[in-house]
């Protein structure tokens, strides 16, 4: 069956592979038209085996506004009436007095004044729905969607395209207000918004009854987001004190409270990423990760800082010691993050992190790669002109093989702290002495 | 630190490759908390446990009564899912200390959060 997927005008270059990993997590067989296709552009065609194929999709979709059963689609609108006239055998199932209903007129990139949407909707009254009308709960809603393009700078007098068809559902934007950190109890610096930890819970598909993890739990933005589609989830990170909170009565377990979603949090563990203390085996389902990489939150292990001295012999240690931690470079946490997802992840299952990028000098071949793990998908959200970050998919698709090399240095979010300091500050950051390169002078290969 | 996280870890200390699963638990604070009872991810978990890792873990902590072998996931015993359930997402280790048998290695964990870090000179 064909349907109209009416997506949302925001993360455009993330709504494909939402769309496929949502399609790939039910067995959906799934096409579409990817030349149709532009990101500018809301609309697409997609086709499914049933309704309930397309209402399986939209029970997880944070990205599409809605899907329609189109009844008529034409260059004008009086085209469409004319074809609605012609076949009314599209709606006619949907004329009864117990199908209540209401018609609504949606313009995309343009504002339709009321006085003119009741026009559109009168000029409907040969449709003959015999239901009453209901503009709460009404069974079957009926949309006019008109759409003037996505370009603000020029909005043309009529419409590039119309359409008339049935809502048949929609996604799941209400979850963004729902789960929005202005209302969270817990959020810190770099808490992911709810928008984004659940196209990254979506793109890696996670399901009811999993397990996922987030090696770097932060705040725990993600876990809330995998534990609101049913998953049982743990997070790590090397400072407890995020995990735990500063302040009494804010924490990550208070969040999930605050969603009643505790009985999903399986534990939160201090850990560093270089040294997992997991048994070597499959234990997880997905994993979610905004590894750490900024000025604000650069990354640490635990390790002897250059130039400090080795601390005393004495062992065991004092029982409060707190281990000295020393910067863990970008390069290194990806490889430590995919090494760690072939091995803790079941076959098939997905991990979903993101990476900081150099927009000059980003390549395809800078993402990292391993043996055991094939890339799902790969999609940029801008940050600013020069700064970006790659919402990178891979699926675990052979076991587990060690990988071959550590780490790659050749790649654009190589020393991106230092790059990042000075391009806010102009200059190399005085703290912290480095042999790196000036942005500008960093080899471009 | 519930103990369906306990039965993911091991000790990861330098040269520490054998015997290093499980963590022997010294708790001196146990809780048990109410978690929502989900049979179906209870059955799921049966064949991903180290089921005999999971009787011990639960024995320490008072929980007695689990059978030697994991059942099989189509079981229908309630009674048993039930407490499977409790041993698992239940009962926690809120202070208290996991030992390495082998070398000894001790993590503390601390408002339930156990600290899985090694030492600056141990890495």
């Amino acid at each position: 069956m064909r349907f109209l997927c009416y997506f949302v005008q925001a993360q455009p270059e993330f709504r494909l592979p939402e769309l496929d990993a949502i399609a790939s997590m039910f067995d959906i067989p799934l096409t579409y038209d990817k030349s149709e296709y532009r990101l500018e552009n809301p609309f697409l065609y997609i086709d499914v085996p049933s309704e309930e194929c397309a209402k399986k999709i939209l029970s997880r979709a944070i990205l599409i506004k809605e899907i329609v059963e189109v009844w008529a689609d034409a260059p004008t609108h009086e085209e469409t009436l004319e074809i609605l006239r012609r076949y009314t055998e599209r709606y006619k199932s949907f004329s009864s007095p117990e199908i209540s209903f209401k018609i609504i007129v949606d313009f995309f990139g343009r504002k339709c004044a009321v006085p003119r949407q009741l026009e559109f909707i009168n000029q409907l009254g040969f449709l003959n729905l015999e239901g009453p009308v209901s503009l709460k709960t009404p069974k079957l809603i009926v949309t006019v969607v008109h759409d003037y393009g996505g370009d603000p700078r020029y909005v043309p007098e009529l419409p590039y395209r119309c359409y008339v068809g049935r809502v048949v559902g929609t996604g799941q934007r209400n979850l963004i207000d729902r789960y929005t950190l202005k209302r969270r109890n817990y959020i810190g610096t770099t808490s992911m918004s709810a928008e984004l930890a659940f196209l990254m819970a979506n793109c890696a598909r996670v399901r009811a009854n999993d397990i996922v993890h987030d090696p770097f739990a932060g705040t725990g933005s993600m876990l809330v987001a995998a534990a609101h589609f049913g998953a049982y989830v743990s997070g790590g990170d090397i400072d407890p004190r995020a995990l735990r909170g500063k302040v009494a009565g804010k924490s990550i377990a208070s969040t999930f409270q605050q969603y009643k979603l505790s009985s999903h949090l399986n534990g939160l563990l201090t850990i560093d990423m270089s040294q997992p203390p997991f048994r070597p085996t499959t234990l997880f389902d997905a994993l979610l990760s905004d590894p750490p990489y900024g000025v604000r939150e650069g990354a640490r292990k635990v390790g002897i800082r250059e130039g400090k001295a080795l601390p005393g012999p004495e062992y065991p240690k004092p029982e409060n010691h707190i281990p000295m931690t020393m910067p863990y470079d970008l390069p290194e946490i990806m490889s430590d993050l995919l090494d760690f997802a072939a091995q803790h992840l079941h076959l098939h299952g997905r991990l979903a992190y993101w990476l900081p990028t150099f927009r000059p000098e980003y390549r395809d071949s800078d993402v990292p790669t391993h043996p055991s793990l094939t890339l799902v998908s790969n999609s940029e959200q801008a940050l600013t002109r020069r700064w970006a970050r790659r919402l990178i998919v891979m699926e675990k698709t052979a076991p587990y093989q060690p990988r071959t090399e550590r780490t790659c240095h050749n790649v654009s979010h190589a020393l991106l702290r230092t790059k990042l300091w000075f391009d806010t500050h102009g200059r190399e950051d005085p703290d912290e002495p480095t042999q790196a390169p000036r942005a500008d002078e960093v080899e471009t290969r | 630190m519930k103990l369906i996280t306990h039965n993911m870890l091991q000790c990861h200390a330098k040269n520490c490759t054998k015997d290093n699963f499980p963590l022997k638990i010294e708790a001196s604070e146990v809780a048990e908390q109410e978690t929502e009872f989900n049979p179906e991810f209870i059955r799921r978990m049966l064949g991903r446990l180290e089921w005999k890792a999971f009787v011990s873990a639960a024995e320490s902590l008072g929980i007695m009564g689990l059978p030697t072998e994991a059942p099989a996931e189509s079981t229908e015993d309630e009674e048993l899912l039930q407490l499977i359930h409790t041993a698992l997402l239940e009962k926690q280790v809120i202070e208290g200390a996991l030992t390495c048998n082998n070398c000894g290695h001790v993590y503390r964990v601390k408002k339930s959060i156990p600290d899985m870090r090694l030492q600056e000179d141990e890495v």
